[in-house]
């Protein structure tokens, strides 16, 4: 409890001290984070993002929160015998010098219960917390996908 | 005479059986070297049946109140796909693709509609699922109904749907369910499964194809 306070706290700090963008955490990067807007009314969203590790030692994400959100947690949906199915992912790990891509029908982010709706066009925060205990602050677009699975 | 026999035999086996296996080899060589040079990605994503399957009589609703029902089906090349509006990453991404879809075969003069199917009756409602699949795209449609009536259709396509406990947020249940998009042709009968990776891309040619040879 006392170590999560402090890592929202060394979240909420940074926020302050960089109120733009605060997308990298020595070695590891976020790339390419949305979300997808969802239709009128929808309780749950999902988000997107490309996790890179430019150091030499495997980086893991094991907490994911954002103040939009009721809850957040990562997810991998996986087909198995033609059958769609999701599973919670407790802690991902991106290996050395390689990347970890959430992208729709594999991991991806669950963003439960938003606490307004949200639309193509708004500006979500996420917090992602290592397993070290250190916090990367993320701002993701909201974009509207339509016509295709890919990012817009 | 026996014995001479006997001991014989396991030597003239062996061959037998080494030949055996090399053309077992060969064949499997052969038909992967084949499958590889004639089968497209397209041809990949889609079955077809030989002889379209006729469906047994459903009775489903529409999200605009009207029955969704065997004869909803007849004159229409109809595109199913079964899910619940819950669903955050695999749904929206399936009907993205079938939006898609529907621009890429907007050459198509047969009436073509596009039908989401619920197999989350209990959340489901019409007017939930009326804000749901018209935002993809205005012409689809959302179906659903009793379980009773939702299982007699989707045992008949063989369809699997079942709800997954979610632990951090007990309302917000999960459904794993087959990810893959059924065709029903203007008889109303199952003409073809496009199973997972589905691609816009590869639907559209596949159906343009589907509907020229049905002419």
């Amino acid at each position: 409890m006392r170590v999560g306070m402090h890592i929202i706290l060394s979240c909420l700090l940074l926020t302050a001290a960089l109120p733009a963008v605060a997308e990298t955490d020595g070695p590891l990067q976020v790339e390419n984070a949305w979300i997808r807007e969802a239709p009128p009314g929808s309780a749950t969203l999902a988000g997107y993002l490309t996790l890179v590790n430019r150091g030499a030692t495997p980086v893991t994400i094991s907490e994911i929160s954002s103040p939009e959100f009721g809850a957040a947690e990562i997810h991998l949906s996986r087909v198995e015998n033609g059958v769609a199915k999701m599973i919670a992912v407790g802690n991902l790990e991106i290996p050395a010098g390689s990347s970890v891509m959430l992208q729709p029908g594999g991991y991806h982010l669950m963003l439960f219960r938003p606490v307004r709706e949200l639309h193509a066009g708004d500006t979500v925060t996420l917090h992602l917390y290592r397993a070290d205990g250190a916090c990367l602050l993320v701002n993701a677009p909201v974009l509207r996908n339509n016509d295709t699975d890919q990012r817009p | 005479m026996n014995i001479k026999q006997s001991s014989r035999r396991p030597v003239r086996i062996l061959p037998t059986l080494i030949i055996a296996a090399l053309a077992i080899s060969a064949g499997i060589w052969a038909a992967r070297a084949l499958l590889q040079s004639t089968t497209s990605v397209d041809e990949l994503a889609m079955t077809r049946f030989p002889v379209a399957r006729p469906l047994q009589p459903f009775l489903l609703v529409d999200h605009q109140g009207n029955p969704f029902d065997n004869k909803s089906l007849q004159g229409y090349w109809s595109f199913l796909f079964f899910g619940y509006t819950q669903c955050p990453d695999v749904c929206p991404t399936t009907l993205s693709v079938l939006n898609s879809v529907a621009q890429k075969t907007g050459d198509i003069t047969e009436p073509t509609r596009f039908a989401f199917i619920s197999v989350d009756p209990q959340r489901d409602t019409p007017e939930k699922l009326a804000s749901f699949v018209t935002y993809f795209n205005r012409q689809f449609i959302g179906v659903t109904g009793s379980s009773e009536h939702i299982d007699n259709l989707t045992r008949q396509l063989g369809i699997v749907h079942m709800p997954v406990a979610n632990d951090s947020d007990p309302e917000n249940y999960l459904i794993d369910h087959t990810a893959a998009i059924f065709l029903v042709d203007p008889a109303g009968n199952y003409h073809a499964i496009f199973t997972p990776p589905l691609s816009a891309d590869a639907i559209a040619s596949d159906f343009h194809k589907i509907v020229q040879e049905y002419r």
